[in-house]
């Protein structure tokens, strides 16, 4: 019966219905099945699945609100990743969040310099703030010298990884890494000074101000080094002067931005120091333009070629702790071709200080602009020390020897006491010839000279001044006597006198 | 096999497995019915044809099967297994059809009622198979048109669409008896009606042969 079953079974299974059969069956069920829809209340059920089943466990699944897990994962997200480091930001040594700052918000922003150079300013930066953070625990009392010491520390160990950085640079290019070992000098200096201008200020507040000294000296040695290096350092003049460039132009937009708010007083002197510094680097160029030109020039001419003078003086700032003083000075005079190379290396060395002096001007003038701390502490003139010109100075002097011409006037009407007759002839001789030099100096546009001997003249004069001071005026002498003795004696008398 | 295409598309809510035959996890109604009518539409389609020899009018009994199935549903019936169930409604409409159709000659031949079960309480399944054995079931399914309804219709439950005899007392509510005895008088029927119809084609040639 078998072979007769799968027989009959296989010639059955012959018939079946077309596939548009099917479809057009299909189809008429479908559409009778919406024209007789079923009622509400079983279209939601869901039939009952009475099969042969091997029930395993059911799952039971409790609904959560995805959208609410989502919003607050998404929220604490935030809060961790966001929130937390900003206010971690503010904080100091000491501080619970002070861990989140250094340790994580620091090393990822660390992670993100990548050039070398960038590397250096990140170090200078965390250097920067390392400082800030002790000042605004100082300020507050709260400068322990416990912490005074950790700080620095860091100040050492970020020096240290600026330096070496710049060394790692240096391999690769080494003309910026003297433009960085520039930069680093100058940050240092800044912040020199603006822990001077820090202790200066706690002096005259509440007379504690030892507490950054440690700190304060830390920085000026490690400043001191930098500015050593530096001087050593000899970048290229067009990687130098392009640096410049670029840095002044930062500098000129910065005050752009602030000249809306700045005061006046604060508009001029910033300006000034800009024109101070544009001075600078036009006097580089031309130097520079010069020196390649003598290295082209033919041996036949014996011109003078004109000096060009710069000379560049920092004021020293009166308070005591600070014992580095910068004077750079730099003068070159080319009396004859012939000493051809001998001006041309000097001019280079002219040419690299200028613009190494006028880029660390203008870092400084950047950090004045843009760091509130600095401006607290330190004036302008402090950081900046301006720049006189040629005329400024010749106006000076000359001013000078105005002076001592006025008190040479008001000397003259005085009597010289017999016990310091000799004192007074000698300075007088003197005098004049300090004056002597300084006015042909002057003529001669030797500013230097000038200066240096109008200021003799004038501290002279003072001298002579003091000396005579307790004599009584001849002047007044001279009216009694005139009105004593006839008219006739005065032009006798008057050259006595004198 | 292609029933099981649609099944996959429907979801699976909880971790049941099912039996062999029927629809995989629990859908609504409307899927579950479209579920039955792709499994079961061709195999009723075939049985319908087979009974009455009508392709049309087959597609049609299947039509009216499945929306007489619907509207069971919709009443709100639950329907537990579908095939039995469908098989049923189908086996009436075909019955119904004939009735309408009671004009032809086997109408005397249908009307076998009161079969004599006496007669045959030595009919077994046994029987029944032996009789198969010696039936040629391809020729035996070209003449099964051939056969009153009330054989065809035990021959095609069981040897189209596999029921058991069980199945089918329940299905056309007679006893199992009865079954075996249609099932062997049907069989007997198509092995006479072989028999014949070879005898027949052997005398054709023989008169070829001698002409």
């Amino acid at each position: 019966m078998k072979r007769f079953s799968e027989q009959f079974n296989k010639k059955a299974h012959g018939i079946k219905m077309r596939a548009s059969e099917r479809k057009d069956l299909r189809a008429r069920l479908v559409s009778y099945m919406e024209y007789h829809p079923l009622p509400a209340e079983m279209r939601t059920q869901v039939a009952s699945a009475k099969e042969y089943s091997i029930a395993s466990e059911q799952f039971k699944t409790v609904h959560i609100s995805s959208l609410f897990v989502r919003a607050v994962a998404g929220v604490f997200a935030l809060f961790l990743v966001v929130v937390i480091p900003i206010a971690a930001e503010r904080s100091v040594p000491g501080d619970v969040l002070y861990p989140v700052k250094t340790q994580f918000t620091e090393e990822l922003r660390g992670t993100l310099a990548f050039s070398p150079y960038a590397k250096v300013e990140w170090e200078t930066s965390l250097l920067e703030r390392r400082i800030a953070e002790a000042r605004l625990l100082a300020s507050e009392g709260r400068l322990s010298p416990e912490v005074e010491a950790e700080v620095a520390e860091a100040v050492k160990v970020h020096s240290g990884n600026a330096k070496q950085e710049i060394e790692e640079l240096r391999v690769s290019d080494s003309d910026e890494a003297a433009i960085a070992e520039i930069a680093f000098a100058s940050a240092l200096a800044v912040q020199s000074e603006v822990l001077e201008g820090h202790i200066a200020k706690e002096k005259v507040g509440n007379g504690t101000g030892h507490s950054v000294v440690a700190l304060a000296g830390v920085v000026d040695a490690e400043r001191t080094t930098a500015e050593a290096t530096q001087e050593l350092a000899v970048p290229s003049y067009e990687k130098l002067l392009a640096r410049v460039e670029s840095e002044s132009t930062r500098a000129y937009e910065l005050f752009n931005s602030i000249a809306d708010y700045a005061s006046e007083a604060e508009i001029a002197d910033i300006e000034r120091r800009l024109a101070d510094i544009d001075r600078k680097v036009m006097a580089a160029i031309e130097l520079h333009t010069k020196n390649e030109e003598l290295q082209t020039a033919t041996i036949t001419a014996t011109s003078v070629v004109e000096t060009n003078e710069v000379t560049v003086e920092t004021d020293e700032t009166k308070s005591s702790t600070t014992d580095t003083e910068v004077v750079e000075s730099s003068e070159t005079e080319v009396t004859s071709p012939e000493a051809g190379t001998e001006p041309t290396v000097n001019l280079n060395g002219e040419v690299n200080k200028l613009l190494r002096t006028a880029l660390t001007d203008i870092r400084k003038l950047i950090s004045f602009m843009t760091d509130i701390d600095v401006r607290e502490n330190v004036t302008i003139e402090e950081l900046v020390p301006m720049t006189l010109t040629a005329d400024e100075r010749i106006a000076l002097i000359k001013n000078s020897l105005k002076e001592v011409a006025a008190i040479k006037i008001e000397l003259s009407k005085r009597i010289v006491p017999e016990f310091v007759y000799e004192k007074y002839a000698a300075g007088e001789a003197s005098l004049e010839q300090h004056v002597a030099i300084a006015t042909s100096s002057l003529a001669a546009g030797d500013l230097v000279n000038a200066d240096t001997h109008a200021k003799e003249a004038l501290m002279i004069a003072a001298d002579l001044f003091a000396m005579t001071s307790a004599a009584p005026l001849l002047e007044e002498i001279d009216l009694e006597e005139a009105e004593e003795k006839a008219s006739t004696t005065d032009a006798a008398e008057t050259e006595e006198t004198l | 096999m292609k029933e099981t295409a649609v099944s996959s598309v429907f979801r699976y809510n909880g971790s049941c497995m099912t039996g062999r035959n029927d629809t995989t996890g629990s859908g609504s109604h409307e899927q579950k019915f479209l579920e039955a009518f792709e499994e079961y539409g061709d195999a009723l389609f075939r049985h319908a044809f087979i009974r009455i020899s009508d392709r049309e009018k087959a597609i049609d009994l299947v039509h009216d099967t499945f929306t007489k199935v619907w509207t069971y549903v919709r009443n709100g019936h639950e329907i537990e297994q579908f095939r039995p169930f469908l098989y049923k409604v189908l086996n009436n409409l075909i019955i119904d059809e004939y009735r309408k159709a009671r004009e032809s000659s086997l109408d005397a031949l249908l009307e076998i009622d009161g079969v004599d079960e006496g007669s045959f309480d030595d009919l077994t399944s046994d029987s029944v198979e032996s009789l198969a054995a010696t039936l040629d079931g391809r020729k035996a399914f070209e003449i099964v048109e051939t056969l009153p309804d009330v054989y065809r219709e035990v021959i095609v439950l069981r040897f189209v669409d596999g029921l058991g005899p069980k199945e089918i007392s329940e299905l056309i509510e007679e006893s199992e008896n009865v079954i075996s005895v249609r099932l062997h008088r049907g069989l007997k029927i198509l092995r006479d009606e072989i028999t014949k119809k070879e005898t027949e084609i052997q005398k054709k040639r023989e008169s070829k042969k001698n002409t």
